[in-house]
């Protein structure tokens, strides 16, 4: 794949957690990885995104997340998450395997504990660890990601279920 | 790299490490320093790129690995990532390639633990890196894109491969107008498709999650039974035209891994994906590789790879359609590359640790270009004699045994685990005795260091049966030898010979001989008379008490000497430390002889030198209290006596 224009960034992931190696049936097999590794868990709908340069010359997206469904981590009702990546100032930084995040998107996110070295809180593997949910109203809601096997498209209410089930075998 | 004016070349390391700063770095972040790998992320490695969002032109670029959550090695060590594996594909974004979907390209997005596939390049690598960079006229392929609406078809997957062979060459996705251009290509006759990027490779994997299209059906130009062929030559730009898809149908691919096959080998697979219809055939384009359906299900199809014996290295597409006309394609799934070299022993096993030593390989499919590794390091020189035979120059090294691996340029690689050892000159310090008898037969202690286990001493060039006790002392018994003063050397394997120049002299008078002595200890405070008995002693001019028997050093010399007759002398012990030591007599022409038998000194009564006792106070009362002091500063005496003894001489 050659975009004409040299806009590239990069990540390599790990087609995450070995689990998926096997096939995905019902929920996904790498739940539990995805539950331990995270701090947080939880359903959010993004309410906005701002660019920021930091001094170093990195740069960063602060997200602010309207808390919808906490699963784990207890997370507040208004949470602001930074994420690197993003364009500010005539320079962007791109980090391909990043999960897109548009305001008004909701999304079931698996987040790590913020870094100590920069404030950023990572989805865990990446897009293994952002659902976006889709649907509802008329139809039944689903959550799906992306994945080394394909776009893993799950029910949304045995999705939640499974997370909070999960959460709760975990914490004993 | 063929084609294109991007080269790398080692410069060193560097202090730096600031991802952020306009020098462009490759680091093992195993702190996090960077922040791009908070506990638990998942994150294998990355290369944040930053640009001009205005032209797209990179402005920074560095390469981080996850060394905090993952380990990584050179020699596939079990659970670790291949650094090269790795590397290779993180650079092929520094230079500013997307990710790719066809799966057994370098720039494939995923990697596992198992995995080295992405050290080398496929062709679509490698006409990726000439269409960012080409280093001369390069022949292209241009096309343009509609679907069934005739709209334009943005982000679809073209690909074209060589119709000579089959191989997948090259893959780009068209543009928001539908336009494509194929850049980097050999000179050739190309087919080329069109297919959606779904599956295992969706939008996300590509930089800026850039909107794609993919409800649309695969195609070829010219369609998928009767592909038409375009000519490419260097400098030339061909247009392949307007191309529109069909429909999107149900038939899609979810194939992620790739099967990697030696010419003339075969392999059942299974190949996954959804929608899969009644009818089903599956095929390649290429007169060497066959692809035959075994059996399939709506969502698999379980197939027989065959490659032929000649068949030309690189990546193959495998196509799969029904009997609607519906088309998918499992880009790049089969990998046919050379047989891995297989290493089966190195001549010599030693070699000296300064490196230069010429140690040839044999084993089986070896291939110009191949590299080796002794303990990791690159071997000074290699010449691939043939696919057998690898005449390699090892480098310097540390002493000890190390890996040799034999690395092809593919990036498969063989191992032999400690077949090389590097040894170290050997160093000479001492002989003992320096003279001897010529008519041989003289018990020489060679001391120094660095002596390996099969050392062998020459003396005067001549090879003497070498006892080695350890790594510093050897001993050898003297051939007969006219009188006179030779050269004494030392062989350790793989180096150069050591050779200690009038070393040792053979005299024409018998060695001097010792039976026995008596009495056979005394106190370490020495003074004691002690007779040696034996033959030709009335020479001798010094006696050592005190010595190493196993070195013929240390130890100090006898008080006083007299020399009763010729098979008996007298010597004064002098103090030394208790212990077991030999006894050494030498007389003025070098000639010398060890004791057969240890003499010992032993302590004087009282503990240590025998002030200690007098701690206690004579005729004082022997309370419990008293005897526990008593008992306690005296241990503590012996010990301090003890102490300096062991520093030296008491």
């Amino acid at each position: 794949m050659r975009p004409p224009v040299l806009l590239a960034a990069a990540l390599l992931l790990v087609p995450f957690l070995p689990r998926l190696d096997a096939a995905s049936v019902g929920v996904a097999d790498d739940l539990p990885d995805l539950v331990a590794r995270a701090e947080i868990v939880a359903e959010f709908q993004v309410v906005d995104a701002r660019p920021e340069m930091l001094p170093d010359g990195s740069i960063q997206t602060a997200y602010t997340f309207s808390t919808l469904t906490p699963m784990k981590g207890r997370p507040a009702s208004v949470l602001e998450v930074r994420l690197p990546g993003g364009e500010v100032a005539g320079r962007g930084l791109l980090l391909p395997g990043m999960p897109e995040l548009r305001v008004g998107d909701r999304q079931i996110l698996f987040l790590s504990a913020q870094g100590k070295e920069k404030p950023w809180r990572m989805p865990i593997g990446l897009a293994a660890g952002a659902w976006k949910v889709s649907g509802g109203g008329g139809g039944a809601a689903v959550v799906s990601r992306v994945q080394s096997e394909g776009t893993d498209v799950r029910d949304y209410r045995e999705f939640v279920a499974a997370v909070l089930e999960e959460v709760a075998r975990q914490q004993g | 790299m063929v084609g294109s004016r991007i080269k790398f070349q080692f410069q060193g390391l560097t202090g730096s490490r600031n991802p952020g700063g306009n020098d462009h770095v490759v680091v093992f972040d195993e702190t996090n320093f960077s922040g791009y790998f908070p506990a638990n992320s998942g994150i294998v490695a990355i290369t944040p790129i930053q640009y001009n969002p205005a032209t797209g032109a990179i402005l920074d670029a560095d390469i981080l690995f996850n060394g905090r959550d993952w380990s990584f090695s050179t020699d596939r060590s079990p659970g670790t990532f291949d650094v090269q594996d790795v590397a290779t594909h993180e650079i092929g974004h520094f230079i500013g390639l997307d990710h790719s979907p066809v799966v057994g390209s370098s720039m494939w997005p995923y990697v596992n633990t198992r995995q080295w596939l992405h050290r080398s390049l496929s062709e679509d690598d490698q006409a990726g890196a000439v269409a960012v960079a080409p280093s001369g006229v390069d022949g292209r392929l241009n096309g343009s894109l509609r679907k069934a609406d005739g709209s334009a078809l943005k982000g679809g997957m073209v690909a074209a491969v060589d119709l000579s062979d089959g191989r997948l060459v090259a893959s780009t996705v068209s543009d928001k107008h539908g336009d494509w251009v194929l850049r980097g290509l050999p000179s050739g006759s190309y087919a080329v498709y069109v297919t959606p990027i779904e599956g295992s490779m969706t939008k996300a994997n590509l930089a800026g999650n850039q909107p794609i299209q993919t409800g649309f059906g695969s195609s070829f130009y010219g369609g998928p039974t009767s592909p038409t062929p375009f000519a490419v030559s260097a400098g030339s730009v061909t247009t392949t035209g307007l191309l529109t898809l069909p429909p999107d149908g149900s038939m899609s691919d979810n194939t992620g891994s790739v099967t990697i096959l030696n010419p003339g080998q075969q392999q059942q697979v299974t190949l996954t994906g959804s929608g899969f219809g009644s009818g089903l055939s599956a095929w390649t384009l290429s007169p060497q590789v066959s692809v035959s359906l075994i059996d399939s299900g709506s969502s698999w199809a379980r197939v027989l790879f065959s490659v032929a014996a000649g068949a030309s290295y690189g990546l193959y597409d495998v196509y799969l359609s029904d009997s609607s006309g519906q088309l998918t394609v499992f880009s790049g799934v089969l990998d046919v590359q050379p047989p891995p070299p297989v290493l089966t022993g190195i001549d010599p096993v030693v070699g000296a640790v300064e490196g230069g030593t010429e140690v040839t390989l044999s084993g089986s499919g070896f291939r110009d270009g191949s590299y080796v590794l002794f303990g990791g390091r690159e071997a000074s020189s290699v010449t691939v004699a043939g696919p057998d035979t690898i005449v390699a120059v090892a480098p310097p090294g540390s002493a000890g045994a190390v890996d040799v691996s034999v690395h092809a340029p593919d990036g498969q690689q063989a191992r032999l685990a400690a077949a090389f050892t590097y040894a170290t000159v050997p160093v000479f310090s001492q002989v003992f005795p320096a003279a001897g008898q010529a008519a041989g037969g003289t018990t020489l202690l060679i001391g120094g260091s660095g002596f390996a286990p099969d050392l062998v001493v020459l003396l005067d060039g001549q090879e003497l049966a070498t006892t080695w006790l350890s790594a510093n002392v050897v001993q050898v018994t003297t051939p007969a030898h006219p009188a006179g003063t030779v050269d004494l050397a030392l062989r350790n394997p793989a180096v150069p010979d050591v050779v200690v120049p009038d070393a040792f002299t053979f005299v024409p008078e018998p060695d001097p001989q010792v039976t026995g002595f008596s009495p056979s200890r005394a106190k370490d405070g020495g003074g004691i008379r002690v007779r040696l008995f034996g033959s030709h002693l009335d020479q001798a001019s010094a006696v050592h008490f005190g010595i190493d028997p196993v070195t013929a050093q240390g130890g100090r010399p006898a008080q006083a000497l007299e020399v009763l007759d010729p098979a008996t002398l007298e010597a004064v012990a002098p103090a030394w430390r208790p212990g077991s030591y030999g006894i050494k007599v030498t007389l003025p022409n070098g000639q010398g002889v060890v004791a057969p038998a240890t003499f010992q000194y032993v302590p004087e009564a009282g503990g240590g030198a025998g002030g200690c006792a007098g701690l206690v106070r004579p005729g004082a009362p022997r309370s419990g209290a008293t005897d526990l002091s008593a008992l306690l500063l005296a241990g503590l005496g012996f010990l301090l006596v003890r102490r300096r003894g062991a520093g030296g001489a008491p």
